[in-house]
């Protein structure tokens, strides 16, 4: 689900950059707010080894594949603002070591995975939690990935009306009536495994935060 | 007999337009570049819409997908630097650069990341020792405050 440079118009990425910079301050003031002995180590961990997920890629029915994104986990675990800080270093490093990802792309989908994830992941584990914890994590980390991948597919997918010439696009060529179902449908069983597994994996580290 | 011969001169005449419509071809054989596609698991990328981009032109050189095993080939006819353009329908993409030389051969390529797992153990690096250095500036902060 990373978008490699050159599929992004200038608009895009550099609204991208707009919204996301100063996001990224406010994230780091939290972040202040919030250090204590503990914290740090747990959150480099954590962080750590769902940047090592990501790099696991898994085959999927119908010949694709995805990776696990993780951001639920570790929103539910420390909360939208550190979630939202260490996946955008995750995606950082995806792109520069790695050259998975785009750099210019770094702000859509630090916005798209890294925030947007995260808000959704907790307010429907918070809108299910009385119900049961468990399945409230576990359709927040779904609902999470879900959302990421719809958001990123309507993104890339409105690019051939952003950014076209005599009607020819100039960077991403389809619409999201290719996009939204390329996908959003590998994650839609992908995130249902993450929802899953992130839930067992909660009930170890609620205590982390 | 008048109306004959013209007929017979326009038939004429028409017979050479049609010939315009002909489409005619040669076969020549020699070597191409061709830019091989894969994923790192499942099946190869194959029938992708890609762009090829001659040296310093602004609009596509050629276009085309990519066949049934993932393979773009192409003939450049200018030495410099080619870039060749794909976009997959679920956002996958890449720009790779293929330097020709003046004898029409390939002289560099923008190679694509090898030793995935490599990179992957220095990113894995990079963020302990982030985490690290974070924890080290907290500690000597809270020490500073007499804690």
């Amino acid at each position: 689900m990373h978008i490699p440079d050159g599929l992004l118009s200038p608009a895009t990425y550099a609204a991208g950059f707009a919204v996301a910079l100063p996001l990224w301050v406010y994230g780091v003031r939290q972040m202040g707010k919030r250090l204590e002995d503990t914290l740090i180590p747990r959150l480099g961990v954590l962080t750590a080894l769902i940047f090592v997920l990501n790099m696991v890629l898994i085959p999927l029915p119908g010949g694709t594949s995805a990776h696990f994104l993780g951001v639920g986990l570790l929103a539910l675990v420390f909360g939208i603002w550190l979630a939202f800080l260490s996946y955008s270093i995750v995606l950082s490093l995806q792109a520069l070591l790695l050259g998975v990802g785009g750099v210019t792309a770094l702000g859509v989908s630090a916005l798209c995975i890294g925030l947007l994830g995260p808000v959704v992941a907790i307010a429907g584990e918070r809108l299910l939690r009385r119900w049961s914890p468990f399945v409230a994590a576990s359709v927040g980390v779904w609902l999470s990935v879900v959302v990421s991948a719809t958001a990123l597919a309507l993104i890339l997918g409105l690019q051939p009306i952003i950014a076209a010439e005599n009607g020819e696009p100039l960077f991403f060529p389809f619409g999201p009536e290719v996009t939204l179902p390329a996908v959003v449908g590998p994650h839609l069983l992908l995130g249902a495994a993450e929802g899953v597994l992130s839930a067992l994996a909660i009930r170890r580290l609620r205590g982390w935060a | 007999m008048g109306r004959t011969l013209f007929i017979v001169i326009l038939g004429t005449g028409l017979l050479g337009t049609a010939s315009a419509h002909d489409l005619q071809y040669s076969v020549q054989h020699g070597e191409a570049v061709v830019v091989d596609l894969r994923f790192p698991y499942g099946p190869q990328p194959v029938y992708e819409p890609y762009e090829i981009y001659g040296p310093e032109e602004a609009g596509p050189r050629q276009v085309g997908r990519s066949d049934a095993q993932g393979r773009i080939p192409f003939l450049p006819d200018e030495a410099g630097r080619w870039r060749v353009e794909v976009a997959t329908e679920d956002g996958h993409g890449l720009q790779a650069e293929v330097q020709v030389s003046e004898a029409g051969e390939v002289s560099g390529v923008t190679a694509p990341r090898e030793n995935r797992w490599v990179m992957a153990g220095a990113g894995l690096g990079y963020l302990l020792g982030l985490a690290g250095l974070l924890y080290g500036w907290q500690q000597r902060r809270l020490s500073a405050r007499g804690r």
